[in-house]
């Protein structure tokens, strides 16, 4: 252990306007197999992207084995030979069959003879199953078969840590399999790796640390087992319980309660709610909202969240108000009428705060 | 296989330096001012293609760079931008081309005296007997001397055209084909419309010889006129040719020569600025 | 019958032998194969700068570059030869060979800087990238990934342009340049007779260009024998299946 392999110290990247990375400060250690799942666009690519410095961040420091990263010099053609790279592409050299393709950068870069190199390639190839087609072109080979291709290229310059960007995004369902067979095979060889990947269940099996990346950072991170188990923070367990969100607040004068309705049905029915479901929330966010804008001031605010997890079919609902103080439901002026219909249509209710509102949550429909 | 690879890369620098050094070389000629006339090795003349300078120098003056161009104004172009050190003309050419244009002057001849003579149709050899006897003849009158006077003068102001009366025996023609634009040898005068020059002039005393009718034809071009003789479509053509041509033509089997009408000199022509001392 | 071939060898002997002609069709041919050589050499040079200066990041060398492509492209190569002979170079004394050749070289350039660069937009950015952080510099990644497709996708292009170059370069006889298609103008205008010099210029013409096919295929093969050695080497591979 020790010395962490590479550390990350105040990663920033924008493009243009558009924060990609906040702030990123993490560490990783020799040995560690890491899973980097989030939503699409957070910033998983670019990340594994400044490890190698193929984006340059805008700021802070990486240090690779002990050595900083500057952006000029050979010093990164020497810090990319340890880091290897399988991308979403494939990437293969379309000039070269498989086997020149695998012995292009060790025959040049690390001067290895040739003869040695073949036969090195050939070994590799063995290992990724692409043996009896190494005098292939790139383009006569099947997805699956060029990615495991790609590995085996990888492996040649004998890296210390690789880096996978979504390898099986663009694979048939079909070979997705071999492809993480063959990660899987590698990992076992204490290789260590950082995987940006959709597929939860091998992130889960394969990976000894999770970082769950969301609102421009690691949002959260942990051991498999603590982050698909048990998600702590909210926005990783929306993703981990694959949670279809519907979330609109702002001032009360501002809102158009006909609209936000609408809103609300369009969701559910994106979702495919049964009628009744959809009855059910739209008429409590109804109800809700005709007290409120009879009854509060227009500078008040309102808050409403709506998830609905589509393996569990659970749904359930927020509703931040800032006014009346307590419970909505018992202020005098709401009509018993439709407390007793908003009571009726959900399952469990209970009051709280949450940020800065007071708060209905209600479970069920 | 490192080894092969630098000795083609060697090899290739090679060519490439040789070929730029051979390319340089060639560039950034001094005007070449010639002294001599009749010293015209290694100098860059400029010719028509065809015409009997061009025939000549070929033949004669193997050590010269011969540019053989299309036209006329192709070749003083040339020569206004130092492309060429002199361009070459048979003589009367030249009397009015700079006389017309005295930013080009002669500065000397170097064939004296070649023989030129008209084409003819080899199929009408009475014909070509009765010009031939014509000519030998001709050439002994004052009107001949005359003649020549008047082209020599046309260095100095137009060509004077004298005309030629004769009784015309009806229904006997002489068919011509003529060309414009040739001062002093055939042209048409713009204020009369009438052909005139030299050429025209000994035609029409051949035609007076004969008593017969001229009736010019337009040439096409050089070498139509050529066919349009071998096929008989006219009798004689305008545009003398240096005899040494006569071997070719009667090779090639359409026309043969005359024997020899004029002796014209052919004259180098020289930009005036450069050889105003 | 034996009329017949009187005549062609009465035509071959005035149009060739007789005064030696056949020297004009030679030295022209030699002429010729001179301008276009070196012309294709240094376009080839030529093109490969404008193209660097085209994919790099001066914006205002960008354009410039651009800019005079765009402009010996359009222009006409007579048009071309013209200005350069009788416009720019016309105070001082310049051979008008020099002239003919830098004025195809700019343009043969221009034309070569397109199919450079558009066989380099035809590779794919993910397999540069590759390259590099499989360790490969950038001199390396140009060597190895780079150029063998630029060469490969560009070379069929490049073959015509050599063709087009030599077929340009008859424009010199514009300026009475004996190359050789003015060599047989010559002779034609010495025998009247067109039919053989200009059938000797066609074979002539042709002859280049099988030439040159053959350069190009002599390139090909050094490629291919170097990938025959890979695989004389796999035959003492252990295990390895033949594909």
């Amino acid at each position: 252990m020790g010395k962490p392999l590479i550390a990350v110290n105040h990663l920033k990247k924008s493009y243009g306007n558009n924060v990609v990375l906040r702030d990123v400060s993490v560490e990783i250690e020799r040995g560690d197999v890491i899973a980097v799942i989030g939503p699409s666009g957070c910033g998983k690519s670019t990340f594994i992207r400044c490890l190698n410095l193929l984006e340059e961040p805008d700021s802070g420091q990486i240090v690779v084995d002990g050595v900083q990263l500057n952006n000029h010099g050979s010093q990164i053609d020497g810090v990319r030979r340890k880091m290897g790279m399988v991308y979403q592409d494939f990437n293969l050299f379309s000039h070269l069959t498989v086997l020149e393709n695998v012995i292009l950068a060790p025959t040049h870069v690390l001067k290895i003879p040739r003869a040695q190199a073949i036969s090195e390639a050939f070994a590799l190839l063995q290992l990724v199953g692409m043996a009896p087609r190494a005098d292939f072109m790139p383009n006569q080979l099947s997805g699956g078969q060029k990615q495991r291709a790609a590995i085996a290229r990888c492996l040649a310059m004998r890296p210390e840590i690789i880096l996978f960007d979504e390898p099986t995004s663009a694979l048939d369902p079909t070979m997705i399999d071999e492809v993480l067979a063959v990660i899987r095979k590698l990992v076992k060889t204490g290789m260590t790796s950082v995987i940006v990947t959709h597929e939860m269940a091998f992130a889960r099996h394969v990976s000894n640390r999770v970082f769950f990346m969301e609102e421009g950072g690691i949002y959260e991170q942990g051991t498999p087992e603590e982050v698909f188990d048990n998600p702590q923070r909210e926005k990783t367990r929306i993703f981990i319980n694959k949670l279809k969100v519907f979330e609109r607040s702002g001032a009360i004068h501002l809102l158009d309660p006909f609209e936000l309705v609408q809103e609300l049905t369009d969701y559910c029915n994106k979702y495919e709610l049964s009628r009744r479901e959809t009855n059910n929330i739209t008429l409590v966010l109804e109800e809700i909202l005709v007290f409120l804008t009879h009854h509060a001031s227009v500078d008040d605010r309102v808050r409403i969240f709506v998830s609905y997890n589509e393996s569990t079919g659970e749904k359930k609902m927020e509703i931040g108000y800032s006014f009346p103080s307590g419970n909505l439901l018992e202020h005098p002026d709401f009509d018993p009428l439709s407390r007793r219909l908003v009571e009726g249509f959900s399952t469990g209710i209970s009051v709280g705060t949450k940020e800065g509102l007071e708060h209905l949550f209600l479970e069920g429909f | 296989m490192g080894g092969k690879k630098v000795n083609v890369r060697k090899l290739v620098l090679l060519a490439l330096s040789i070929f730029l050094f051979l390319l340089f070389s060639g560039c950034n000629q001094s005007p070449r001012i010639i002294q001599d006339v009749h010293e015209l090795d290694g100098t860059v003349i400029g010719c028509i293609l065809g015409y009997s300078s061009d025939l000549i120098l070929t033949k004669d003056y193997p050590n010269v760079e011969l540019r053989r161009f299309d036209s006329y104004g192709d070749m003083m172009m040339a020569l206004t931008f130092h492309q060429l050190d002199a361009a070459a003309m048979e003589m009367d050419e030249a009397y009015v081309f700079c006389r017309l244009q005295p930013e080009y002057m002669i500065l000397g001849t170097f064939v004296e005296q070649d023989t030129f003579s008209y084409c003819l149709n080899p199929r009408t050899p009475a014909f070509n007997e009765q010009f031939n006897s014509f000519v030998a003849e001709f050439r002994k009158t004052p009107e001949y001397q005359d003649l020549l006077q008047r082209v020599k003068e046309s260095a100095f102001h137009p060509f004077e055209a004298k005309a030629v009366s004769y009784e015309q025996t009806p229904g006997k023609v002489l068919r011509v084909s003529v060309y414009d634009g040739w001062e002093p040898v055939s042209y048409v005068n713009t204020s009369t419309n009438e052909w005139e020059g030299a050429d025209i002039e000994l035609i029409t005393h051949f035609a007076k010889s004969m008593g017969a009718r001229i009736e010019f034809v337009s040439l096409g071009s050089y070498t139509q006129a050529i066919l349009d003789l071998s096929l008989g479509k006219v009798d004689i053509m305008v545009c003398p040719d240096t005899l040494r041509f006569k071997e070719d033509l009667e090779k090639a089997g359409n026309v043969t020569m005359s024997d020899g009408v004029w002796d014209k000199d052919i004259v180098i022509i020289v930009n005036t600025k450069e050889y105003e001392q | 019958m034996s009329e017949w071939m009187q005549t062609i060898k009465d035509s071959l002997y005035i149009n060739l032998v007789y005064e030696d002609r056949y020297m004009f069709l030679i030295k022209g041919f030699l002429l010729t194969l001179y301008m276009t050589g070196l012309t294709f050499l240094l376009a080839t040079i030529l093109g490969a700068v404008f193209c660097r200066i085209r994919l790099g990041k001066i914006r205002t060398a960008r354009k410039i570059v651009e800019l005079v492509s765009t402009l010996f492209i359009r222009l006409p190569t007579l048009v071309l030869l013209l200005i350069f002979v009788y416009l720019l170079f016309s105070g001082w004394n310049v051979d008008t060979v020099f002239l003919a050749i830098i004025a195809f070289t700019m343009k043969a350039g221009a034309y070569i800087s397109d199919i450079l660069f558009t066989a380099y937009r035809a590779i794919r950015s993910g397999e540069i990238e590759a390259g590099r952080t499989l360790g490969l510099s950038r001199w390396k990644v140009f060597r190895y990934v780079i150029l063998p497709q630029v060469v490969q996708k560009g070379l069929p292009t490049y073959k015509n342009q050599l063709i087009i170059t030599l077929q340009e370069t008859s424009l010199v006889g514009f300026f009475a340049i004996n190359d050789l298609t003015r060599a047989s103008q010559v002779i034609t205008s010495r025998t009247m007779d067109p039919y053989i010099s200009l059938i000797i210029t066609s074979v002539a013409y042709l002859l280049i260009g099988a030439l040159s096919s053959l350069l190009f295929r002599l390139v090909d093969r050094q490629k291919h024998l170097k990938a025959g050695e890979d695989y004389s080497l796999e035959k003492s591979i252990p295990g390895k299946k033949k594909a």
